[in-house]
């Protein structure tokens, strides 16, 4: 398929703890489509952060380990190649933004260095050249000024500025892949529908494809083109935006879209949340992980973890009762 | 619309005024600015009713939530509760009055003593009030019960519990003493999608069954939309907005809601797709110097459309909260 960029197959990243092997993501497939958008919806828990981690080379082995059948991107698995490949491609291929800019910038470093760094590191620009490189991109992502605020240090920027300033960063190499772990979360509404835009059109002009790690599915709606849902490190349904949210077949997808508040209800109505809570990924019970959870529930749900059905390219459940 | 609401306002704050003072120098501090964080809010809260309190970080919905209680001095205004002047009441006044007023906060992990156990967390407010009669332990069962919390758990301590039935046990504390009136700082917050819509749905059972008033504060348009009966939205230390849930939402007229409004992204792909957003430009400006005339002039996709005569006065005028038809009141010269 050449309208997929990334393929990851049956992913796993555990940990081993005192009470048995934490499985943090167990067994995860999904596609990245070329140019598009892939969300990763889940609560917190859920692994959809440790997919990425794993994926990227950011997990700690030992103790953590990670593998799996393979994560083809551009030709080459991402869980076979030695690490110094793989840190070659990250902020360069492969770039990422996160929910904290505080943490992810390095506060005892000017915006300038910080950029050019990356420019100098992957590419060998030199450092005059990579500056008006960083100009033009901090240009792009809408910071006004650029010519004043590029030689400021990160805590001199506003919450959503030094968003702005992270996914410069992210994209100075003009990656293929964006990955972006939650990135409007700690924003206000106003500013959250300003980043989400600029992400957009960034991946418009720039032709690159995005992994959007979120819990919210009101930015899911807006930004994602796929959708995967994740629950107890596993992924249990994934299709097309529309499939998901207008035709969902797992009962925790359900659950969740009935659980959330709207904004444009028509009347009051009432909310329908999902009774219970995620198990501890340690400790996970035998069978389906969200059975204890499920409206559906039946016998065989304890006996085995559901196979995989697929309905259709690209969409499948994974639920006894779908 | 919640049954039992009545016309009668519980609570009614005019002016309410919270500045918290800059200063400079450590032997002769003196005072060169102020951080003017709630600055001259007025409103109601009607017996019965969930007012919702919105608006973005920094534009005093909290402090204006604390300062009620009193949990931050109040530098001017009035907040009158059941016949009380509730920011000049002192000692044993205040103490009494403090029973009708609960206040539940968002980190369920923070507001909770950790060392105690879930009965004496719930016990606690109880005894403070010397009510720790011979029935306290049923009364805090009963209280948790009423909570979602099954009786049993009430020797845990904090740590042994999910985000979720933290937040019951901070409940059930703040419910302890049967208050009036609870301001909810946003509640469901910090918690996961799937467990919001349970705590939610508990304050809304919560209502009815004890017939309790809420000041809901939250920056999740949605999950306010959902509780309350009228919205309040906030902007830079004033109220910009005042109207019932379903007639904000239907027909913002403040330019600042309608932007907030189309900025909460809805969990529908066809409706997101074909939705015009009002894109906000920059950032909220400083507390400590905020622009002279309307607060929101700088940012306002209004302003800009507006003609140089028009523009100077929200410059130079700062407008005043009027009523709209409907009991609507907003404060925007030309909204």
């Amino acid at each position: 398929m050449d309208d997929v960029l990334l393929s990851v197959r049956n992913l796993h990243v555990h940990y081993p703890g005192d009470d048995g092997v934490s499985k943090a993501v167990d067994g995860v497939s999904f596609d990245v489509p070329r140019g598009g958008t892939l969300a990763i919806v889940g609560e917190s828990g859920s692994g959809k952060s440790q997919t990425m981690y794993g994926l990227l080379g950011l997990v700690p082995q030992p103790p953590g380990r990670v593998f799996g059948d393979g994560a083809i991107f551009e030709g080459e698995d991402l869980l076979a190649m030695p690490e110094k490949r793989r840190r070659a491609l990250r902020g360069d291929r492969i770039a990422m933004i996160f929910q904290d800019s505080m943490t992810a910038l390095n506060p005892f470093l000017t915006v300038e260095r910080q950029l050019t760094e990356v420019l100098e590191a992957h590419r060998g620009v030199a450092r005059k050249a990579a500056r008006a490189e960083a100009l033009e991109m901090l240009r792009r992502v809408g910071i006004p000024d650029p010519e004043g605020r590029i030689d400021q240090y990160p805590h001199q920027f506003s919450g959503g500025m030094r968003q702005r300033v992270m996914i410069a960063m992210a994209l100075l190499c003009r990656p293929a892949l964006l990955v972006a772990d939650e990135p409007t979360t700690a924003l206000d509404v106003t500013i959250q529908a300003q980043i989400l835009e600029l992400l957009k059109t960034l991946q418009r002009q720039l032709g690159s494809s995005t992994i959007l790690i979120t819990h919210d599915l009101g930015v899911v709606a807006g930004t994602a083109d796929r959708v995967a849902v994740m629950y107890a490190g596993r992924v249990v349904e994934r299709g097309t935006v529309h499939e998901i949210f207008e035709a969902p077949r797992h009962p925790y997808t359900r659950g969740l879209l009935a659980s959330v508040p709207r904004l444009d209800a028509q009347q009051k109505e009432q909310l329908v949340p999902i009774p219970g809570q995620p198990p501890d990924p340690s400790r996970l019970p035998s069978g389906c992980p969200f059975r204890a959870r499920c409206p559906a529930a039946r016998a065989r749900c304890a006996e085995a973890y559901p196979e995989t059905t697929r309905l259709g390219p690209g969409r499948e459940v994974s639920c006894w009762a779908a | 619309m919640l049954g039992g609401v009545n016309a009668e306002p519980l609570l009614e704050v005019e002016g309410l005024q919270v500045h918290f003072p800059v200063t400079r120098g450590w032997f002769l501090r003196r005072q060169v600015g102020a951080v003017r964080a709630v600055d001259g809010v007025s409103f109601s809260v009607r017996r019965g009713e969930t007012l919702g309190l919105v608006g973005e970080s920094g534009c005093g919905k909290s402090t204006t939530g604390r300062a009620l209680l009193r949990l931050v001095p109040a530098t001017g205004g009035s907040v009158r509760f059941l016949g009380d002047d509730l920011l000049s009441l002192e000692g044993e006044a205040l103490r009494r009055r403090r029973r009708d007023i609960q206040m539940i906060f968002q980190d369920p992990y923070g507001s909770l003593d950790p060392r105690l156990t879930v009965a004496d967390i719930v016990a606690e407010p109880l005894r403070a009030h010397g009510l720790g009669g011979p029935d306290l332990l049923e009364r805090v069962k009963e209280i948790l019960a009423r909570c979602g919390m099954n009786p049993r758990y009430i020797r845990r301590y904090p740590h042994e519990f999910s985000g979720g039935q933290r937040q019951r046990v901070a409940i059930a504390r703040a419910l302890a003493l049967r208050p009036a009136f609870v301001v909810c700082d946003e509640p469901v917050s910090a918690l996961d999608v799937s467990i919001r819509a349970q705590v939610l749905n508990l304050l809304v059972d919560l209502q009815r069954e004890l017939g309790l008033t809420y000041l809901f504060i939250a920056h999740d348009l949605a999950a306010v939309r959902h509780l309350s009966d009228r919205i309040a939205v906030m902007y830079l230390g004033k109220v910009v907005e005042l109207a019932p849930a379903h007639e904000l939402y239907e027909r913002p007229a403040h330019p600042y809601t309608q932007a907030l409004i189309s900025a909460v992204p809805l969990p529908d792909p066809r409706a997101e797709a074909t939705r015009q957003r009002i894109v906000l430009e920059g950032d909220v400006p400083s507390p400590l110097a905020p622009p002279p005339g309307c607060r929101f002039h700088p940012r306002c996709p209004l302003y800009k459309r507006l003609s140089a005569a028009q523009q100077a006065r929200c410059r130079g005028d700062e407008p005043l909260l009027r009523v709209l038809d409907g009991g609507r009141q907003v404060a925007c010269h030309f909204g």
